[in-house]
Order: structure tokens, then C-alpha cells, then sequence
């Protein structure tokens, strides 16, 4: 049993659930991985250099670079939390080094964060955009292209857009596009993070090349060094220090306050996390893989980029013009023809639009995805969770989000700056609390830890994580300064963080009270047994079982069909339902109450009652994921099951249910067994397939043409070991070159030959219907017997 | 004719004509389901699939297989009638009207756009689309039935004229879904209760418990047309395909012989006969609302009457 399972005394009135407390998943490589994880961090590359040169002065590129280096450790925490395997999100790791009230406000903190990461990035994008627009009237305006009318809109003057404002209507258009989207119910994927990250890259590689160019052709000189004597603070960068010295008397002070402006270049680190469980094995070395590459990226698209900026912009249009779209300022100055520059600006525009508004949608997502997590901790009530009447989305939580992200845009007016600032509290506060909680957590949790952040000194028998603690310490004494020099930070982040924390304190104790209650009924109920993984000896059954997936407890006819086929005493019948769970609660494993919530109850409690008026027994699985068919592949595969049987789904046809259980099927790694997919109609009626590499039914005059072309070639001598296989055999590897010389001539035959094709490739099979599979006593189909080898029989 | 209780030529007000005989209907209305059938009358019920090329028995056959005589005697006069390809042709005709008159009297909204918003796949969005046009079929078809026996019954003396054989028509032998009452969810099973009481019928018609397999799609459809079925434009378009169907069925060249004298001579008795009248004029006024109600969900999954696919 894995550590922290509970073991209840079976009672013998109470019904067995196995809960699985493993989310299944579908797994990602280390390059996607990277690839989720730099959409939101890359973003940042976007804004965080021109934010800190207005706090900080010419010298800020340093700081930003000092920042990614210092990413390096601050990543390594979270490789490091990442190979705990504890349980439960942020919020649980946080409660169990640190107590509920820390891990409320390390939650609230982490909100703060990723509610202000889409206003920022729609401003931002919105920044790109503006000054692009703007740029481009200055191009035509000197061609004269832009008509009388428009220049006397301007009072004669080229028509210019205000860009903060513009920035500011363009975030508010893009967050409403993805609230709507996320009410809706948008599909996540790595590929489209993937697809981004390779346009980016494809830019960032331009930008590198042709930057270095123009240094070395202009010979530009690197930014003032980071040292005190070099800092020139803004006001607002000393926040409630303006009217002290003590900036410029300590040093070391001054350089952590600058270091401070410029945390947010590493924001989206945590996003690390949120990805850890998904990516495929060996877990760890491509944790570690996905980690270097992240840094490397970021340190180079981040970091030097900042530097090159700030050696290729000139200083008197740097902060005036190009301040919140320093990117677009560094391809207006390369060397080279100015169409070339301004294609190239549009492109650096067109990526930055793509990178930054899909962090607008990866905010709203893991906002969504906290809250959802708190909330189903108990620290939200259900009030927040209640699904969308039409598309079953968290929308109030959507909306609350959003609602927040749209007056913080309307706040800041399009002020990068401010939004910047703000930004950083959370980011620098929220990797506080975590490397807090690990730091605890070296000397409280003594399980098994995949690595260490390294160095760790040994003294006797206690080992002093040095590595770990100054991480920590750099983090916090950064923290405790941006208390001080970043006064809107402060005063909104307080606000908000104490708003939150109030909001979590009353809700939690709302539900502990109602949980209470339910908890008790349950417990009178079922007996749940946790287990991390699942196999047949947790679950207690037999090879070739009857998996049944059961989802809503009003469509439970699939049971009684299979219930009515299926001798128990002979063949066990496992009913299961995935338990769908949020982006980011891959996390860590799921706690108990995470899992089985009162809507599992009422389903089992079905599930049982029918057993029990048929008088068989059936036993009960639960199992968190984040898709369904994966989840019921690995079920099927991990129990060895040899059916599977699900109800016929309201919105696809059973062919697509049994297509979309053959990508899971194939996407599943070896070994894996094959079993034989039921789809029960509510007519009671049943579509049979078969899922993995099957052998094709074959059709009768396919076998007789195979027997025919065998005869024909026994006439001939030298002919007496060649079999019907052979036939087949060389008829395949011809249709395989044939395919590979002329694909499309080959896919015109096949489906002219195929009147309703299954949808796309697919590793399944219909059986066909028959008069027995279309009764309602059909039996559950075991393996059906190999097609004739020898000759039609 | 004496023994009707309504003039079929008469456009009755509806809500008056349901409320008239939904008393009849919970007394005389009884349906014979295929799986309770004999094995006479499932002869017939295979043989009216075959014929119409449509894969279950519709209620309005199960309706009048609860009077054996008359069943088998309207199968004999029925089966050189749908011989003719005139007859489907009609049939089409019927169908073309509904889906016009909807197009151009009734508001319908965009219904695709609604099952793309539930999410519903390629697959179930095609078989969805492919039942619809199932019920057009079926529908128009059983309408001139119901009509060609309402002439017989009503002007007996046509005699049969030359006719275009072999008979063309569409063929459906996919099974649709059916998600019976018994098996249907609660929330289902309300809107299937509301449909009956809307629609004055003591049982659910075909298309209902297939759309029923759509829980979703049934919730917004009902939602959408139900609205519209009561208001006066709905039952004037009513009246009008039911006139057009009486029309056509008047000009069909093997006339249905089934006139009172003919049926009694067949050994019908006077009672099943009035009876079967009955149901004939109930399945005429059901069915000419069933032509509209499905031809309403084929244009909403067309984009509705202000998309220019469903024009």
C-alpha cells in the first residue's frame, strides 16, 4: 500500500471501492513537455526586459540574466519536488510542510500570479501590436499613402494609435475571446504548444543571428556593469523607500532591489510542476532533459536577448519607444534594408501575439485549474465548481477569473509597468512558499526522493540541505525587499492575497461542516481502499474480467446487460469510473475526498443496487484522470481484462467511441493486451470491436480468392510448401510499395472498395452485426478464432 | 358521411380537435408493438418494412393492426398503390412542402451550431442528419396512407388509372436508436411526457425516442419547436400539407379499395370500421404535424430559415 493509504477494516455490510489515487494519463515527451512550460515562461522574454530597465536602469540586462541563472536553482526545487511523488497540488504540499494557513496563502499568493499573467500578456501583446500599427502609418505617412481625411482626424499630424490604450482594448478583447472559449470548454494540447514553440525558436534563431551581427558590425559596447555605483533607481522602484538612502548607502541592498524588478523574467516556472506527471518515462532523466532545455532557451531568449537589446537600441528611443515592445525596438535598429526590418518586426508581432495570448488562455486554464483543486480540497465550496448547464465548465470560477483579469486591465490602463510590478509579488512570493515548504519538507518527509538539490553537507547523521536553504534564502530576502520597493505590488498583492485567504478560511469552514456529514454516510456505505496503481490483485479479480465503465447514474443499461450476460462466478465484472480531474492536478496524486465526491456515492450506490437485484457481484474502481479512453485502456490492460463495455455516448457514434479507444489503445506503452469493446445501445442492442492489432475479419470471397490463386499456383512443381499465407503475405508487401510509390492512388482504391470506412486509421475492428449481436441475450464476445489458414472451409 | 365524427376536409381548430379526442385515444387507441405481434400480423409488419424500405413498424400500422380484418385488407389494397412510382413521387412532393412551408411561415434557429456547441462529433452529427431524413421519408409516406384511405373512405368511386412502374424510393435499413420510456433517463422521460401532451398523442412517435439517443439535442429541439406548434401559423401550415396530401392522394392511379362497402363486405364490422376512422383522421392530422416538426429539425441542422443552405 503506498504511503499514506488508509487501511479500514473491511465491515461486512459495507461495499469494497478501490480508489485510485494515481492519475492516468497520457504522457508526453521531454520536448513537449519543455514546449508547455516555455509558452508560458518564453512570454516573458516579451516584457521583462523593458520593465526592468525602467526600475533599474541601463544595467538591468545583467540582473535579467543574473535572474535566469538564479532560474537554474529555483528549477532544481522543483525537480526536486517534482521526484517526491507527495500528495496532493501546491496547496497539499505547502499544508503538509507548512499547515493549512500557509498553504492558503501560498495558494492565494500563486492566484495572484497567474490572474495577473493574462493581463500582463494581453497588454503586452496588445504593446507589440499597437507600436507595429504605429510603425506602419509612419512607413506609409512617408510615402503618402495615408489620405487628407485621416491626417485631419490627427490634427495634421501622422496618425498614430495611443498605445497603452490600444494595448489595453486589444487584452480585453482577447481575455473575452478566451473566457468564452473556456466556458465553452476548450481542448488542451501539447501539440499546439509545441507547434508554438517551433515558430518561436525559428525567430529567437534570427534574432540571435542577426543581433550578433549588428553588434559586432556596429561595435556596440556592453550595458553598464551590475554594480551599485551603476543602478539608477525610479521612484517608483523604491517604492516606500523614495525618500531614503538606503538604496544607494548598502550596496548589496541596492543590487537585491534590483534583482527584485526583474523576478518576473523567470514567471512560469511552476508550470514545470503542472507537466511533471505527464511526461513519459524515464520520468526523471526527461524531467531533467525538459529542465535543461527550458533553461537554455530561456537564458538565451530571456536573458542574452535582453543584453543584445539593450546594446543594439539606442538610449534615446530605448525607454521612450521600445520599452514595452523592446523586441520589435531590436528588429528596427538590426543592420539591413528597412522592409526587411519592418517583415521582420511583423513576424517578431505574429509570434509575439501567439506566445502572449495563449498565456492569456494558460492563465484562465490554470487559474481555473487551482481553484478547481483548492475547491476540491474543501477549501472552496461546490458553489464555485457548479458545471455550465450546457457545456459542464467551472464557468463561475471562469467567470470570477476573468472578471479579475479584466478590471486589473481596465486598472492599469495598458501600463505594462504597473502590471509588471504587480506581477512580481506573486511570482517571488509564490516560489517562496514552495521552497519553504521543501526546505521543511527535507526534515519532515523521509520517503523516497528521486533527487536533491544539490550541495547537501552531512554532519553526523543530519544532512543540511546548503543548496536548498539558499535558494530559499535568496528567494526570501528578494521577497521581503519587493515588500518595500514595489508599493502597488504590495498594497494589490496584500488585498488580494488577504481577499482570497478570507474567501478560502469561510468557505473551508462552510464545507468541513458539510463534508462532515457526507463523510459519515459514505463511510456507513463503502469501505474505500486507496491504491496508488491499479492491478488485478488490488482490485481482486481474475484474468479476463468484465470491465464496465459507468459515468452517469441515470445510463446505467450497459451494467444490466452485462450483468444479465455474464456468469460472475466464473467471470469477475469490474465497474469503474474515471474520474475526470483538472489541468495542473497531475500534479500529485490525489487525496480520499479529491476523488470520491458525493456524485461517486450516488453512482456506486446505483451500481450496487443493480448488482444486488441481478444477485451478482461487482467490484467497484475509481480511477482519477484526465482522459477517459487512456484511462480505460490502462484499466483494462493493468487487470487484465478481456471485455470492455461501455453505454452508447450521447454525443459520438459507438464506431468513434471504439476509434477513440484504439488511439488511447496505441498510445498506451508495452506490454498491453488486446480485448474486445462493447458498446450497449439503450435499445439494448450491442456493437462488437476489437481493440489492438486483430486479425482482420476476412470476407468470403477474399478467402476464396486466396484459395483460388493457391490452386492455380499448385499446378505448377516447386510449388509444394507455399500456403495460403504466403499468398496473403505477398500480397501485403506489394500493397506496402505500392503505398509507399502512390499513396493517393492506393487510398482511391481502398475506398472505393470500403463503403463506410471507420473513421482515419484505427486499430480497431466492427465485428459484423448479426442477428445475435442485435438481441438482447447476446453474451459478452470472448476472443473470436482465427480466420482459415488452409483453404475456405 | 355519417359515421365521422370530423369532416377531414375541414380545417379544424386543433387544440379543439386534440381535447375532442384525446377521451377516444385513452379509450380506443391501441397499439401492437412488433414484439407483441402474431405471427400474421408480423408477416405483414416485414412486409411493410420491405415495401417502404424503412427498418421498424410505425405506430400508425401498429394502430391499425389492433383491427386484424382491416389490417390485412388495407395491406392487399395497399400493396399496388406502392408499386407505383407515382405514388412516391407524391410522397416526395409532401415532403418538399413541409420543408418549404417551414423554410418560408416558421422561425427556425440555427441547431447546427447548437450540437456543435455540445461538442457532438462528426459521426453523431451525420446519423443524426441521416435519421431526419429517414422521417421526412417515412412520414410523407404515411401520410398519403393515411390520406388514400380518407378518399377511399370518403369518395369511393375513382377508378384506377395507368401507372409508372417499378416503384423508387429511398431505402434506410440502418435500425435507428431507440431510446424507449422505459429506459429513457428522468430527464429525458419529461420531455417525452410533454411531447405527448403537446402533440395530443397517448404514445411517442418513432422520430421522438430515436432523438431521445441525443439527450442533448432532443432538450434543445423541444425547446425550439414546441414554441412554434403552438401558434396559429403552425396549424394553418397543418391544415395546408394535410389538404395537399388529401389532393395528391385523390390523384393517385390505383386508388386504395376501401370504401365502407368494400370493408364491410371484407368482414369488417361497423364498429372497427368507425374506429378505423377514427385513426385514420387522428394519424392524418398527427402525421401532417410530424412532417413539419421533423422538416423544422432538418432546416435548424441546415443553419436554420435565415442560413442560405436551408433556402
Amino acid at each position: 500500500m503506498s504511503e499514506g493509504s488508509v487501511a479500514v477494516p473491511p465491515l461486512s455490510n459495507r461495499v469494497r471501492i478501490v480508489v485510485a489515487t494515481s492519475v492516468m494519463l497520457t504522457f508526453i515527451s521531454y520536448w513537449r513537455a519543455a514546449a508547455i512550460v516555455l509558452n508560458d515562461l518564453g512570454s516573458s522574454a516579451f516584457y521583462a526586459g523593458g520593465i526592468a530597465e525602467q526600475a533599474v536602469g541601463k544595467s538591468a540586462p545583467w540582473f535579467i540574466l543574473g535572474v535566469m541563472l538564479f532560474a537554474f536553482a529555483v528549477r532544481s526545487v522543483y525537480v526536486e519536488s517534482c521526484s517526491m511523488f507527495t500528495r496532493g497540488g501546491v496547496y497539499r504540499v505547502v499544508k503538509e510542510a507548512l499547515g493549512g494557513t500557509f498553504a492558503k496563502l501560498s495558494v492565494s499568493a500563486l492566484m495572484f500570479d497567474y490572474i495577473l499573467t493574462g493581463p500582463i500578456s494581453g497588454v503586452s501583446a496588445g504593446q507589440y501590436i499597437a507600436g507595429l500599427i504605429n510603425e506602419l502609418f509612419v512607413a506609409a505617412d512617408a510615402h503618402g499613402w495615408i489620405p487628407r481625411a485621416m491626417h485631419a482626424m490627427f490634427h495634421g499630424a501622422t496618425p498614430q494609435l495611443n498605445v497603452n490604450h490600444a494595448a489595453a482594448a486589444f487584452a480585453i478583447i482577447v481575455t473575452a475571446y478566451y473566457w468564452w472559449e473556456n466556458v465553452k470548454g476548450i481542448e488542451e494540447s501539447s501539440d499546439k504548444a509545441l507547434r508554438v514553440m517551433q515558430i518561436t525558436t525559428v525567430m529567437v534563431v534570427i534574432l540571435m543571428v542577426w543581433a550578433i551581427y549588428t553588434v559586432v558590425h556596429n561595435g556596440s559596447s556592453l550595458p553598464p556593469w551590475p554594480i551599485p555605483a551603476n543602478l539608477h533607481f525610479s521612484d517608483e522602484a523604491l517604492g516606500f523607500l523614495k525618500h531614503t538612502d538606503l538604496a544607494k548607502t548598502f550596496g548589496l541592498f541596492g543590487i537585491l532591489i534590483a534583482f527584485g524588478h526583474s523576478v518576473l523574467a523567470m514567471s512560469g516556472e511552476e508550470s514545470l510542476a503542472q507537466v511533471n506527471r505527464e511526461i513519459a518515462s524515464p520520468k526523471l532523466r526527461n524531467l531533467k532533459r525538459a529542465a535543461l532545455i527550458i533553461a537554455i532557451f530561456s537564458f538565451v531568449f530571456t536573458g542574452i536577448g535582453s543584453l543584445l537589446a539593450v546594446m543594439i537600441i539606442p538610449d534615446e528611443v530605448r525607454v521612450p519607444l521600445y520599452k514595452d515592445n523592446l523586441i520589435s525596438g531590436m528588429a528596427m535598429y538590426m543592420v539591413g534594408p528597412r522592409v526587411l526590418k519592418l517583415i521582420f518586426r511583423t513576424f517578431v508581432v505574429v509570434v509575439g501575439f501567439l506566445i502572449l495570448s495563449g498565456a492569456i488562455n494558460t492563465s484562465i486554464i490554470g487559474s481555473n485549474g487551482v481553484l478547481n483543486r483548492v475547491s476540491e480540497d474543501g477549501v472552496l465550496t461546490d458553489w464555485f465548481r457548479r458545471p455550465h448547464k450546457k457545456f459542464g465548465t467551472s464557468y463561475r470560477i471562469i467567470n470570477l477569473i476573468v472578471a479579475m483579469q479584466l478590471i486589473t486591465i481596465i486598472a492599469s490602463r495598458g501600463d505594462v509597468y504597473v502590471l509588471g510590478e504587480a506581477y512580481a509579488f506573486g511570482v517571488i512570493w509564490s516560489f517562496t512558499f514552495n521552497s519553504l515548504a521543501m526546505l521543511l519538507l527535507r526534515f519532515k518527509y523521509k520517503g523516497e526522493r528521486g533527487w536533491r538539490v544539490p550541495p547537501n553537507i552531512k554532519i553526523g547523521k543530519v544532512e543540511i540541505p546548503v543548496g536548498l536553504a539558499s535558494v530559499h534564502l535568496v528567494l526570501l530576502s528578494t521577497a521581503i525587499v519587493n515588500l518595500f520597493t514595489k508599493e502597488v505590488a504590495t498594497v494589490a498583492g496584500l488585498v488580494f492575497s488577504a481577499t482570497f485567504f478570507f474567501v478560502f478560511t469561510v468557505s473551508e469552514r462552510v464545507n468541513k461542516k458539510k463534508f462532515a456529514h457526507a463523510e459519515r454516510q459514505m463511510q456507513e456505505q463503502f469501505q474505500l481502499l486507496h491504491q496508488e496503481t491499479i492491478g488485478r490483485e488490488t482490485v481482486q479479480v481474475r484474468p479476463g474480467n468484465v470491465l464496465v465503465a459507468v459515468r452517469d447514474f441515470n445510463t446505467l443499461n450497459h451494467l444490466r446487460w452485462t450483468l444479465e450476460n455474464t456468469d460472475t462466478h466464473e467471470t469477475d465484472v469490474v465497474v469503474m469510473e474515471a474520474r475526470l480531474t483538472q489541468y495542473g492536478s497531475a500534479v500529485s496524486d490525489l487525496a480520499m475526498e479529491q476523488i470520491f465526491s458525493d456524485y461517486e456515492q450516488t453512482l456506486f450506490t446505483k451500481a450496487v443496487s443493480i448488482a444486488e437485484s441481478y444477485g451478482k457481484r461487482i467490484s467497484l474502481l475509481v480511477v482519477p484522470a484526465r482522459d477517459v479512453w487512456s484511462a480505460i485502456v490502462q484499466t483494462a490492460n493493468s487487470l487484465e481484462s478481456s471485455l470492455v463495455v461501455s453505454g452508447l455516448s450521447s454525443k459520438m457514434t459507438g464506431e468513434e467511441q471504439a476509434f477513440k479507444l484504439g488511439q488511447g489503445w496505441e498510445a498506451m506503452p508495452e506490454p498491453k493486451r488486446q480485448f474486445v469493446f462493447n458498446v450497449v445501445r439503450p435499445d439494448y442492442t450491442v456493437e462488437t470491436y476489437r481493440i489492438g492489432p486483430h486479425t482482420p475479419t476476412m470476407k468470403t470471397e477474399d478467402v476464396h480468392l486466396v484459395h483460388k490463386i493457391w490452386l492455380d499456383i499448385k499446378k505448377f512443381q516447386g510449388t509444394e510448401d507455399i500456403h495460403h499465407s504466403d499468398i496473403v503475405t505477398l500480397a501485403l508487401t506489394r500493397l506496402s510499395r505500392d503505398y509507399n510509390l502512390d499513396k493517393d492512388d492506393v487510398l482511391k482504391n481502398l475506398k472505393k472498395s470500403s463503403r463506410r470506412p471507420a473513421p482515419k486509421s484505427s486499430s480497431f475492428v466492427r465485428e459484423p452485426d448479426t442477428e445475435a449481436t442485435q438481441k438482447r441475450t447476446d453474451g459478452p464476445r470472448r476472443e473470436q478464432p482465427m480466420p482459415p489458414v488452409t483453404g475456405p472451409r | 358521411m355519417g359515421f365521422s365524427p370530423w369532416k377531414t376536409n375541414a380545417i379544424v381548430n386543433s387544440h379543439f380537435a386534440i381535447e375532442a379526442c384525446m377521451a377516444w385515444k385513452k379509450q380506443k387507441l391501441r397499439l401492437v408493438p412488433e414484439s407483441e405481434a402474431d405471427s400474421a400480423t408480423s408477416e405483414i409488419y416485414a412486409e411493410i418494412k420491405h415495401a417502404l424500405g424503412i427498418p421498424y413498424v410505425n405506430p400508425m400500422f401498429q394502430a391499425y393492426a389492433a383491427y386484424p380484418e382491416y389490417f390485412r385488407l388495407l395491406w392487399n389494397a395497399l400493396q399496388p398503390a406502392l408499386e407505383t412510382r407515382e405514388f412516391f413521387s407524391a410522397a416526395e412532393r409532401i415532403a418538399a412542402e413541409s420543408y418549404t412551408r417551414v423554410h418560408n411561415y416558421l422561425s427556425v434557429p440555427d441547431l447546427n451550431r447548437k450540437i456543435q456547441e455540445m461538442d457532438f462529433s462528426a459521426g453523431a452529427q451525420d446519423e443524426l442528419k441521416d435519421v431526419i431524413d429517414l422521417y421526412l421519408y417515412n412520414n410523407s409516406v404515411l401520410l398519403l396512407i393515411c390520406a388514400a384511405q380518407m378518399q377511399a373512405f370518403e369518395n369511393p368511386s375513382a377508378g384506377a388509372r395507368p401507372a409508372t412502374e417499378p416503384a423508387e424510393h429511398p431505402s434506410h435499413p440502418e435500425r435507428p436508436i431507440l431510446v424507449q420510456e422505459s429506459n429513457a433517463p428522468p430527464e429525458t422521460r419529461k420531455i417525452y411526457e410533454d411531447i405527448k401532451k403537446t402533440m395530443g398523442t397517448p404514445f411517442l412517435n418513432t422520430s421522438y425516442i430515436n432523438f431521445g439517443r441525443w439527450p442533448d439535442f432532443l432538450r434543445v429541439y423541444w425547446e425550439t419547436v414546441k414554441p412554434v406548434i403552438l401558434t396559429p401559423l403552425y396549424e394553418e401550415n397543418r391544415a395546408g400539407i394535410q389538404q395537399s396530401a388529401l389532393a395528391l392522394a385523390a390523384e393517385q392511379p390505383r386508388p386504395l379499395p376501401l370504401s365502407p362497402a368494400q370493408t364491410e363486405e371484407a368482414g369488417v364490422s361497423a364498429g372497427d370500421l368507425n374506429d378505423v376512422i377514427q385513426v385514420t383522421e387522428f394519424f392524418l392530422q398527427l402525421l401532417s404535424k410530424q412532417l413539419l416538426n421533423i422538416a423544422f429539425a432538418k432546416i435548424g441542422l441546415e443553419g436554420g430559415s435565415h442560413s442560405t443552405a436551408a433556402a
